[in-house]
């Protein structure tokens, strides 16, 4: 064998140093760098109402409520659960996932009777990557908006500005595709229905009142 | 398929390729000793490293001592992380308590981490403390840095003649971490907190009360830091259990590119940094065009079957085609703002370069999308992940270089090189190696009882998830069909062998070619020399590729992702 001792320890000494500049090291750097530069974003973009953090308009929040616009289901747990992330996994031609799909479609359908038989914005009834994911399409914001319309009482056209001034839209006109994040849609809601039915937007948003 | 998609798809191969060039040439002047911009910053940090290390850099090693090294460090380090995982309820920043992670687990996920693999059978953001995390990424750094020595080790066997030796094993690495991936992590991890990636020692959760009144409990930690170098390293182990699903460690569609980006921009340049070593950059491009070929096939059979949909989701009422308000395709697992064009590109990439960090569902894709990502793992040279990639192209031009002799009858040559008896069966033993490694384990689990018992999905399905977990362990990817519960003594035990065999045996017959081919001499090239750049190579050596895995594979591929095609086809669900 050609390690003897000296050899041995100059390999000990390699990996020690290593893991002290790429572990260690490496890791506070960044986080140096996130404390003075991007404080915000370091500490999980998080946002606060009234003083009172509220969430990330990175991750989604469970909106299952009727006076609100709903996201996409999720599979993280109970349902946008933030520590333990995860997809259905199910395969496409799952038989049991394809019954279940055809409960979210039926609901979807029932919810939302502006909505025809084949026009349900196929994510809304499936999960995202993460089942974290804030996002939701254009055709499914504005297919709620009659269902938030007739519970809340605000007009759709109202309503139909607010889908439209909260469209995220390609980054630099080219990558992803376009959509509306639920985070920054409901709470811009919240603002709408404090002011035109206030006891309604304290059932609703416990959170924020 | 839309317009929009096709260009963001194309921008992004076009800007990764464009860094390649430059990329490729830093890379060749730091292999070869020779002067780069950086020299004024690292030189100092290097020589003290090495006088510390009290290595002289200039004493070269053969191929075995060379080897030898490697492994013996690679199982130090392997150690160490055991270590810490294994009992990181003793170590700090660990907020939650999490216990230390059982035995067979911590087994399968040191081997993981160490070999570039990292396939993960747990969620990390529920089991694993900050301190573990930052552990890992220390392997992040070293097991990238191995596969790229090994390469370099085995270019330089084929660029000298009658030598023998092939490098210093400690500088190699040393330049490796120092003068790529250290400066390149720092300066990606830094655009990623910039986009949105948190990064906390301290702090493993932050708890909030939503809008609507319930209460929710974000994990953050090291994520920045981890994102950068999974991805530069063709890692692909992310700090989350949805990976770059997850919008902390992938804001937004920008960073999706980025994470692109980052994972091929270095397997595209070592392919051209081993034409600028060689000295013959026409091969090197030929070879590029080969693997690029593969890619762009890969990608559109993905992305068209992505986009067409889901047609059993159709029949119910959904709206799966694309228009200007809808995205359409099959959206289940993947991230809306991201969308599918990215998204298709993201799960071929992530399968050609080896990353295995995912942004999407891959068990939810159509059937024929999980068999091309399956067969781009079967492959394993798709530009492939540091080093390894390109070892196990070149491994394969040799095949191709020894069935083009025998059809002319003259003794194959390669770069001036003969090819003899010696290098064709180190080569095909690697390639074999692979073959074997993947299909008879996938063969036994689906024979016991406890490799059944892992599936999710029903029908032909559950066999593409077994055979998915046994091609991505031993193409060393790390990305999994996620519904097959891994984390089971059997699936710890055996997928964390094929991990292990599955990157080492390769590699030593490889460096072991690398080692037979230093100590000849260079013969000139004639008339008769079959010239290895050009499209007679290409078609030889992509003749070779097709017919070798073909032949190796397609048996598998007929019984799972193939026949959920058909039975998808003619409306069969499974039960």
């Amino acid at each position: 064998m050609f390690i003897v001792g000296k050899e041995f320890i100059r390999m000990i000494k390699l990996t020690v140093l290593l893991y002290i500049i790429c572990s260690i090291g490496y890791t506070f750097l960044i986080w140096g760098i996130g404390k003075i530069a991007f404080p915000f974003q370091a500490g999980g973009s998080i946002v606060y109402k009234n003083s009172k953090p509220v969430g990330s308009f990175l991750i989604g929040e469970k909106f299952t409520s009727p006076y609100i616009f709903n996201g996409r289901p999720s599979y993280a747990g109970n349902g946008y659960n933030g520590m333990e992330s995860g997809a259905s996994n199910y395969a496409p031609v799952n038989g049991k996932y394809i019954n279940h799909e055809k409960k979210l479609i039926n609901k979807f359908l029932k919810e939302n009777p502006a909505v025809k038989k084949g026009g349900v914005p196929v994510d809304i009834i499936t999960g995202s990557g993460s089942g974290l994911g804030p996002y939701i399409s254009i055709a499914a914001a504005l297919d709620q908006i009659p269902r938030i319309s007739s519970l809340t009482g605000i007009s759709k056209t109202i309503l139909h500005r607010l889908v439209k001034n909260n469209i995220s839209y390609r980054q630099l006109g080219i990558f992803g595709t376009p959509g509306v994040n639920t985070m920054k849609l409901n709470l811009k809601l919240s603002l709408l229905l404090k002011k035109s039915d206030y006891k309604l937007y304290k059932r609703i948003f416990k959170g924020l009142a | 398929m839309t317009y929009t998609g096709v260009l963001q798809i194309l921008i992004t191969l076009a800007v990764m390729v464009i860094a390649a060039v430059p990329l490729s040439k830093y890379l060749a002047h730091v292999f070869k000793c020779e002067h780069t911009f950086l020299d004024g910053i690292i030189n100092p940090v290097e020589s003290w490293t090495l006088k510390f290390l009290k290595v002289n850099g200039n004493e070269e090693m053969d191929w075995v001592k060379y080897l030898k090294t490697g492994l013996i460090v690679n199982f130090l380090m392997l150690s160490i992380v055991y270590f810490i995982l294994r009992f990181q309820n003793f170590f700090p920043f660990n907020q939650m308590r999490y216990p230390g992670i059982p035995w067979a687990l911590d087994f399968n996920t040191a081997i993981s981490f160490i070999t570039n693999t990292n396939w993960q059978n747990y969620g990390g953001e529920e089991v694993l403390s900050n301190f573990s995390q930052m552990a890992l990424v220390f392997l992040q750094f070293t097991s990238a840095a191995t596969g790229l020595v090994f390469a370099v080790a085995f270019i330089r066997g084929l660029i000298r003649r009658e030598a023998k030796y092939v490098g210093n094993f400690y500088a190699d690495f040393i330049k490796a971490v120092y003068r790529l991936f250290f400066p390149l992590a720092v300066i990606f991890a830094v655009i990623m907190l910039w986009q949105g990636s948190p990064q906390s020692i301290f702090t493993m959760q932050k708890n909030v009360v939503n809008m609507t009144g319930t209460k929710q409990t974000l994990s953050v930690g090291p994520v920045a830091s981890m994102v950068s170098i999974e991805n530069i390293g063709t890692n692909g182990g992310g700090f989350y259990n949805a990976n770059a699903a997850q919008p902390y460690e992938n804001p937004n569609p920008f960073t999706n590119a980025l994470i692109i980006f980052m994972m091929g921009t270095i397997p595209i340049a070592l392919f051209l940094m081993y034409g600028i070593m060689i000295g013959n950059k026409k091969h090197a491009w030929t070879l590029f065009a080969v693997a690029m070929t593969l890619l762009v096939v890969c990608l559109a059979t993905v992305y068209s079957q992505e986009a067409h949909g889901n047609p059993f989701l159709a029949k119910l009422g959904a709206n799966i085609r694309v228009s200007k308000n809808n995205p359409g395709g099959n959206m289940e697992g993947k991230q809306e703002h991201i969308g599918i064009a990215q998204t298709s590109l993201f799960a071929v990439a992530t399968t050609a370069f080896t990353t295995g960090n995912v942004d999407s569902a891959h068990d939810s894709f159509m059937p024929l999308s999980g068999m091309v990502l399956i067969a781009e793992m079967m492959l394993n040279l798709i530009f492939g992940g540091k080093g390894v990639g390109l070892l196990n192209m070149l491994a394969m031009v040799i095949i191709a270089v020894f069935i083009a002799g025998l059809m002319v009858g003259r003794t194959p040559e390669f770069l001036g090189k003969k090819i003899e008896a010696k290098e064709v069966k180190l080569a095909t033993l690697a390639m074999f190696a692979h073959a074997f490694i993947i299909l008879i384990p996938f063969a036994i689990a689906l024979a016991l009882p406890a490799g059944l018992a892992g599936i999710l999905n029903p029908g032909p399905h559950g066999l593409s998830e077994i055979l998915y977990a046994y091609t991505s362990t031993t193409a060393n990817n790390g990305s999994a069909f996620a519904g097959l519960n891994g984390n089971t003594l059997f699936y710890n035990i055996s997928l964390g062998l094929t991990i292990f065999f599955g990157r080492y045996i390769p590699i030593i017959c490889q460096v072991a070619i690398a080692g037979s081919l230093i100590k000849k001499k260079s013969i000139p090239e004639s008339a008769g020399t079959f010239p290895a750049h050009g499209i007679l190579f290409y078609t030889v050596v992509m003749g070779t590729i097709l017919l070798v895995g073909a032949l190796t594979f397609f048996p598998a591929l007929a019984l799972g992702p193939i026949a959920e095609h058909f039975a998808m086809v003619k409306g069969h669900l499974f039960y």
